[in-house]
């Protein structure tokens, strides 16, 4: 391996190599078979720039996963892989109980079913699906002293919390509504117009409405979810 | 997070696959992330989501629960860069796709030829996957260690060399054979 010819075309790919240190990468390559190790110095270097994230990825843990996207990905598990038999006999008690009530047959049952099935799961088909997003062209909201992302976390706890810092990007993803028969909701934090916007759409057809803030940010969240509560119930 | 059980995700057990999503949704975020955080943001989570639907109808061939996140990777990053081929398709003329080579020409362009069009762009998924799966178990942690310093996060090598402790002269002979080290397991 021709070590300084690895050390100069790195350090020149990474705008390190001084002009003598330039000078000599010339020289060097002035042979084709140095020409020929260069560029594939280079293709290899295009090969670990790409591949290096994708080994690191398998060890991520940062993000969390967001709840909204939760039954859309079981419905696509059970559309390809079905649900299995075998676990009718390990199901947990409320499980158990759920299939008792479906033996009866009837509305009924069903309703109980679905109620004893996850008493603490919040996705019962008329709970809303919650997607919050804030607008931030300028990037003060990310600046060390803004608490905004952080009342918003707390505000909604069980969602992600997306930031745009174009008006387009967020246009094409507030267009974006997910299969689901559960209303959707999604609130907007633009902070350069001082107001959070919601959108909703849901059997009623689609609401949009509009919260000033007036230098009361946590009073606009507060009244924000009282409104969604009053539109949804939650 | 413990790694899923491959035979009752196979089975579609609904307790597996909500635990799998948790487990799953970082390596799919870094990977979209990796790719579309400079240009579009806002896309990175849709895109994540949609490499994990897309994993889910992979997961029957799938043999070993070992393989799941290579896999993901590997569908995030082919969805990253179909996602970026259309937007600037779009961006150029409306609903064709446009070769990452293109984009370079674009004159808004903020690609750099450097930057994109890695070989794992003309790859498989699969062999994407494979090829992650095998840097995972045969690349060595000191070359891991170095190439992510230097490719990743940009260190200049008086910055490697304090961080991993070895002579400033050696970081480019490190280099230069975790370098040859990567384009071996991707001949093999």
């Amino acid at each position: 391996m021709n070590e300084r010819l690895y050390e100069l075309t790195l350090k020149k790919a990474a705008n390190e190599a001084t002009a003598e240190e330039q000078a000599e990468l010339a020289t060097l390559r002035g042979t084709p078979e140095n020409e020929q190790l260069f560029q594939q110095i280079k293709a290899d270097a295009r090969l670990a720039g790409g591949v290096m994230p994708l080994v690191n990825s398998i060890e991520a843990t940062d993000d969390e996963f967001p709840e909204y996207a939760r039954e859309l990905l079981q419905t696509k598990v059970r559309k390809v892989l079905g649900r299995p038999e075998a676990t009718r006999a390990n199901a947990p008690a409320g499980a158990r109980v759920w299939r008792w009530a479906l033996g009866l047959g009837g509305a009924v049952g069903l309703m109980v079913g679905l109620l004893l099935v996850n008493p603490e799961n919040d996705t019962a088909p008329s709970s809303p699906v919650i997607q919050v997003a804030l607008l931030d062209p300028v990037g003060q909201v990310r600046g060390p002293e803004d608490t905004t992302l952080q009342s918003l976390r707390q505000a909604w706890t069980d969602t992600s919390i997306r930031q745009f810092d174009s008006s387009n990007s967020l246009r094409s993803w507030e267009g974006k509504w997910i299969q689901t028969i559960r209303p959707q909701v999604k609130v907007i934090y633009d902070k350069a117009r001082g107001e959070i916007r919601i959108t909703a759409r849901g059997k009623d057809g689609q609401i949009d409405e509009t919260v000033k803030i007036d230098d009361d940010f946590e009073g606009a969240l507060k009244k924000v979810k009282a409104l969604i509560k009053t539109r949804f119930g939650k | 997070m413990q790694q899923p059980d491959l035979a009752r995700l196979k089975q579609g057990d609904r307790a597996e696959w909500d635990d799998a999503f948790s487990w799953l949704y970082p390596t799919a975020m870094a990977v979209a992330r990796n790719k579309l955080q400079p240009y579009y943001p806002g896309d990175v989570e849709d895109v994540a989501l949609e490499a994990m639907e897309a994993l889910i109808e992979r997961v029957p061939k799938l043999k070993r629960a070992e393989e799941l996140k290579p896999m993901l990777a590997a569908i995030s990053h082919n969805k990253a860069v179909d996602h970026l081929k259309k937007m600037y398709g779009e961006k150029r003329g409306g609903g064709r796709t446009t070769s990452l080579e293109a984009l370079t020409d674009a004159e808004d362009s903020h690609y750099e030829p450097a930057a994109e069009g890695t070989p794992l762009d003309f790859m498989e998924q699969s062999e994407i996957a494979e090829y992650i799966h095998k840097l995972l178990d045969q690349l060595k942690p000191r070359c891991r260690g170095i190439l992510t310093d230097f490719f990743i996060l940009g260190l200049k090598h008086r910055e490697i060399s304090e961080k991993q402790g070895i002579a400033v002269g050696s970081v480019g002979v490190y280099l230069g054979r975790c370098l040859e080290s990567i384009r071996k397991l991707a001949q093999k």
